[in-house]
């Protein structure tokens, strides 16, 4: 035993070549389940609805027509220098995006119990794999009405196309900020089984808060004050900054979202590391 | 070296009952080409033992380390996705253990004797039939340790028959890791035993002893 313990150190040492064999053999695995937990997700994801897949396209379609409508009926113009659909566009999509990873975070490792009792399967694997999956959803619901705009309602493309440099910049942003609260609220919904329902008050809020229907930039000084402290708003301020060519906010802070996107991620990962360790994770027998 | 078990503790917590703790300390090896029967009164932690060494549940303390592919608890169906078909539910098996999907289909198929049910949802499964397919799969992907709990068949008395007869195929090339409370059973499966008593664990280089012990701190 002393030499199996002696053999052990060695090889655990970091960066020697056992480790990173070890690494590497370890990251195979996991590439391999969240491939495999992102097929599986994707046949349940809509659960028994026949629509299925459909309804990821469809839900933003409604939302995005009833909201043209409706300032249309009242009048009122886009606050962009764009169409409304536009700009009602560029708001939707990342907040659907940043909404569906925490929700789906939330109960990933509850409804994926059965799932870890396979080894290889861990909780952070399929934290990962909702999160990809909510990812190229997006995007190709984004593109989807991208083109359905420019065919029914002649909406140009290029109005989503401003600067490409900005937008790639934006969209990590958004993306690593969207991981972190994915990874904060996946640990919350292990330790708190209340946070489902916390999250689910905070949606209605959180949709009215986020500059959907308002830039920041707009906003008199006052209001803005009480709605920068919303790290989302900022998110869809940049990106819309981006996208949109006739726009350009300067009341967004892109190192908000980001430091709290970390924050959220490291604990969110300590959470998952503690439960890990004390093995108290709730099991499937 | 094939199964270590180093200082394994487990304890459970519940808002209703408190703290308890059902493995103390335990400490054991599992080498390769014997098979281990573990023999205990129900509730002794023999399944939370199976588990922990299976990887189902982690340890509260202490570390298992393997060098060897384990199989899940025989015949275990729960971690199959209910709303998914069975071959949804094999495909994705197939995937985490980066085995051939044609062929595992082929066997599995073959042997679980569920014909075109396989492409229902899991969830118009009788029990029986998922726990074939469960038996079935664990035969097909080539698993070096197969680890029993109680029972080593599932479904009929045909089916059972059946069980039985692949399995003893199966152990030409793996070994296997059995709980029971019946020392006949251990007898006939094993060559190695160990008793869980009052979550602790002892182990034995012969069944026969394991047996022994056992029978004397159940009398």
């Amino acid at each position: 035993m002393v030499n199996g313990i002696h053999k052990r150190d060695t090889t655990r040492r970091p960066f020697s070549p056992e480790w990173m064999a070890e690494l590497r053999a370890s990251f195979t695995v996991m590439i391999r389940v969240v491939y495999a937990v992102i097929l599986r997700e994707s046949r349940t994801r809509y659960g028994n609805s026949n629509i299925g897949y459909a309804w990821a396209i469809i839900d933003p379609v409604i939302q995005l027509t009833v909201f043209v409508g409706a300032f249309v009926l009242l009048g009122r113009t886009s606050p962009v220098a764009a169409p409304l659909s536009v700009f009602f566009l560029t708001g939707i999509v990342p907040l659907f995006f940043w909404r569906g990873v925490v929700s789906q975070s939330a109960n990933a490792v509850k409804a994926s119990l059965g799932l870890l009792s396979y080894p290889q399967v861990m909780p952070s694997d399929v934290v990962i794999a909702r999160i990809l999956l909510e990812s190229a959803t997006t995007i190709i619901v984004f593109i989807c009405i991208v083109i359905g705009l420019a065919l029914v309602a002649d909406v140009s493309p290029s109005f989503f196309f401003g600067d490409p440099l900005e937008i790639v910049l934006a969209t990590i942003g958004l993306v690593y900020f969207t991981i972190g609260c994915g990874f904060l609220s996946s640990g919350l919904g292990r330790v708190l089984p209340v946070w489902t329902n916390i999250w689910g008050y905070m949606g209605r809020p959180i949709y009215l808060l986020s500059g959907i229907f308002f830039t920041l930039e707009q906003l008199p000084d006052g209001a803005r004050q009480y709605m920068a402290y919303n790290p989302v708003a900022h998110s869809v301020e940049w990106l819309r900054s981006a996208m949109i060519p006739t726009f350009e906010s300067h009341a967004y802070n892109p190192w908000y979202p980001a430091v709290f996107g970390t924050v959220a991620l490291l604990i969110g990962l300590i959470i998952d590391r503690i439960l890990l360790m004390t093995g108290d994770e709730e099991i499937v027998s | 070296m094939a199964i270590e078990l180093h200082n394994i503790s487990k304890t459970y917590r519940s808002r209703r009952t408190g703290k308890k703790t059902v493995l103390h300390d335990i400490n054991a090896v599992f080498e390769r080409g014997h098979s281990y029967g573990i023999l205990g009164v129900n509730g002794a932690g023999k399944s939370t033992l199976l588990r922990i060494i299976s990887g189902a549940e982690r340890p509260t303390f202490g570390e298992v380390r393997k060098d060897v592919s384990i199989s899940w608890r025989l015949g275990f169906t729960s971690s199959f996705n209910s709303s998914l078909t069975g071959m949804e539910n094999l495909r994705f098996v197939c995937r985490i253990y980066d085995a051939d999907i044609e062929e595992v289909s082929e066997l599995v198929q073959d042997f679980a004797e569920i014909g075109n049910a396989i492409h229902e949802p899991v969830r118009n499964y009788s029990s029986g039939m998922r726990a074939r397919l469960a038996f079935g799969l664990s035969m097909a992907i080539r698993f070096q340790v197969y680890i029993i709990d109680e029972s080593i068949s599932v479904g009929d008395f045909t089916f059972q028959e059946k069980c039985k007869a692949e399995f003893e195929r199966r152990r030409e090339e793996a070994d296997i890791l059995l709980t029971s409370h019946m020392p006949t059973m251990i007898k006939q499966y094993c060559d190695r035993g160990g008793v869980v008593h009052g979550g602790r664990l002892k182990m034995f280089d012969d069944v026969d002893e394991a047996v022994d012990y056992y029978e004397q701190i159940t009398q």
